[in-house]
């Protein structure tokens, strides 16, 4: 889960890392800036990059500038999301701008914190231009971080380590307690004998929501509305704009599944996972999700089951299909454990199952209105 | 390598999926010894005896040298810990939504202890004929000369099926896991399959996102695998996946799309399917050009 930026910096000032002051203005609300010092920045809140180049971050002087920038931002889309808030900060002056993080590393199976010399909107292409800008240090899970990997960024930053060492003591410290998958502050800035994190990205690990409450209350964000719907059903899904419904067990075959649809001339409406171990209810709330939806002319279930029972499936569809006002064909292709029994419950209930998946994905296509 | 001759231990055995999939296995003919779920000792699922402890089941069947896991993820680091410290060699974590702070954790921590992760969020480990270490329904495997590996359970079952159902069949199928961070690559399983005498060709089964394609493309192009190998990656009409800030750029982890990795695939010499029912076909005429 992406955490707003307003978010980040009050997760990292309370692991000790200086942000600047400022407050977070929910639209349709009193602004009152108090204390606040211009010059301000006024900074749109979404969970994707590429803020500034959509004109979400702008400079006021006044408190009439700031209302007005209030204005221009809540109404922007920004990558597909809308402004949820706005962050309104004091401005600094920036002496030297450098880029600090520390992500899970999947192909060293650790963590690794990267310094660049040089931090910014531009710290991409400066990696890939003068890579010498940016330092790697792999650091075990199963250690801390140690002096000599504060002094080797010190060295590289050309920062003095005493400066360095509480910051990336704070982003180590939030990173492995809070569950992250990525801290970063870009730019983090050198001002007088002062560093300050200008903006900062926290990405939570998913899995971990369970033992993360304060993270798992925040209100859902980086999905539409009909995202939202399904996640709070506890499906795993993500929409797309084709007109035939996909469930799936395992992000694989589901994954195979759609592309299957697309190569056969079809469009997925969505991608749903119903994952390992998946019962009946799952299997009911599945169907009854993609049934409402206006855009899904037919649903196909590919289900190859190992820890998922073909019975339990098949209970599941029987049982949404059976509901009241149930419409949409279904098209099911059933194999694996416990496929006998999912057969015939199925049967029962007027439901033909196939076992070739491009039989299915042929057939859905056809009762979705054919190939587009 | 774990095999039919293997003794495995069950972790959650008395819970509903480790009950179930006894089961299957021992049906299967693997040689389940032991289970162990805390509270539980004394007990029997299915015959086999049921432990308090990782300790105490090894105590009594010295010889186990793999350990399944059906334990949910809030518990699956204590139960992964306990196995590996009980020495125990091969631990197969099926538990789908492990935090990857507990995975990574526990894969170095087994690695500094000599031991092997396979997983987690991963269907095991099956030698069809002989022996499962994991979920694999059996209806999808026949025995035979290739070897898959695979980031996906049921794409696993569903191209063993396409494979059993052209005549030909698995020497063994290793399902390493869908998660970010797993405990055995599948360049490390692809380098198994190159050296194992009952295995002719290799078939990969990839998904969008990291770079565990990519690494088995390098390893193919600077000649380690002189093996045919066949490649399928899912998620051509998959959304884009999301972005890990400005590090992912720096890591040059790549968009890891289906598309690069297919493509690098194919560049290294490996045949590439655009869809599962296409892999025999490809695996018999690899096959015949090796010939």
């Amino acid at each position: 889960m992406r955490l707003f930026e307003h978010e980040a910096k009050s997760i990292l000032r309370e692991y000790g890392v200086p942000v600047p002051n400022g407050l977070t203005y929910s639209l349709g609300g009193e602004l009152n800036l108090g204390s606040l010092r211009s010059p301000f920045y006024v900074k749109a809140q979404v969970p994707v990059g590429g803020r500034g180049k959509a004109g979400g971050i702008l400079l006021a002087r006044t408190e009439d500038e700031v209302i007005a920038h209030i204005k221009r931002i809540s109404g922007l889309m920004i990558g597909g999301h809308p402004v949820s808030s706005i962050l309104i900060e004091e401005s600094h002056v920036i002496e030297k701008e450098f880029y600090l993080s520390i992500v899970v590393d999947r192909t060293l199976e650790c963590y690794t914190l990267i310094a660049g010399s040089e931090g910014g909107i531009d710290v991409e292409q400066s990696s890939r231009m003068s890579p010498e800008t940016i330092l790697k240090v792999p650091i075990s899970p199963l250690r801390e971080i140690r002096d000599f990997d504060i002094s080797a960024i010190s060295m590289h930053l050309g920062v003095a380590p005493a400066l360095l060492k509480p910051i990336v003591h704070a982003l180590w410290g939030a990173m492995v307690s809070m569950d992250a998958e990525l801290v970063e502050v870009n730019p983090l800035i050198l001002q007088g004998q002062r560093l300050v994190a200008l903006d900062s990205k926290i990405q939570i690990d998913d899995n971990a929501l369970f033992r993360q409450a304060a993270i798992s209350s925040l209100p859902p964000r980086g999905r539409s509305a009909e995202e939202a719907a399904a996640f709070s059903q506890g499906l795993n899904y993500v929409g797309l704009d084709g007109e035939i419904g996909i469930i799936g067990n395992g992000a694989g075959l589901t994954m195979a599944t759609m592309d299957l649809v697309k190569s056969n001339g079809g469009r997925p409406a969505n991608f749903l996972d119903l994952g390992g171990g998946a019962l009946s209810e799952s299997f009911k709330r599945g169907v009854l999700f993609l049934m409402a939806l206006d855009r899904v002319k037919a649903i196909l279930i590919n289900i190859f089951g190992g820890i998922t029972r073909c019975d339990e499936v098949a209970r599941g569809i029987a049982a949404a299909v059976a509901e009241k006002g149930y419409k949409k064909p279904v098209v099911v292709r059933l194999l694996g454990t416990n496929e006998p029994e999912g057969r015939a419950i199925l049967e029962a209930a007027g439901i033909g199952a196939f076992s070739e998946p491009a039989e299915a994905s042929s057939r859905a296509i056809a009762l979705a209105g054919g190939r587009t | 390598m774990i095999g039919e001759r293997s003794h495995v231990m069950i972790q959650g055995i008395t819970g509903r999926e480790g009950a179930f999939h006894t089961k299957q296995m021992l049906e299967y003919g693997t040689k389940v010894v032991a289970g162990v779920t805390p509270g539980r000792g004394g007990a029997s699922v299915e015959g086999v005896p049921v432990y308090n402890s990782v300790r105490d089941a090894v105590s009594k069947h010295p010889q186990i040298e793999c350990s399944v896991l059906f334990v949910p993820p809030a518990f699956a680091f204590d139960a992964a810990l306990e196995s590996i410290d009980a020495g125990i060699r091969w631990t197969i974590m099926i538990t789908e939504g492990v935090p990857i702070r507990d995975s990574m954790w526990l894969i170095n921590y087994a690695k500094s202890k000599g031991c092997k992760i396979l997983g987690p969020n991963c269907p095991g480990m099956i030698v069809p004929g002989k022996a499962k270490m994991g979920i694999m329904p059996s209806i999808a495997f026949s025995p035979g000369r290739v070897g898959l590996v695979s980031r996906s359970g049921t794409l696993t079952y569903e191209a063993a099926f396409t494979i059993k159902r052209s005549g030909m069949g698995i020497s063994r199928a290793i399902g390493i896991g869908g998660d970010p961070i797993i405990g055995s690559s599948m360049l490390e399983m692809v380098q198994f399959f190159e050296s194992d005498q009952a295995t002719d060709a290799i078939v990969i089964l990839g998904e969008i996102g990291g770079r565990m394609e990519e690494n088995v493309a390098a390893a193919i192009s600077a000649g380690q695998v002189r093996k045919p190998v066949v490649a399928y990656v899912a998620g051509f009409a998959a959304p884009q996946g999301k972005r890990m800030g400005h590090a992912g750029a720096i890591m040059d982890e790549g968009q890891g799309t289906a598309k690069e990795k297919l493509e690098s695939l194919r560049s290294a010499g490996a045949n590439v399917a655009e869809r599962t029912d296409d892999l025999p076909r490809l695996i018999g005429s690899s096959l015949n050009k090796k010939r």
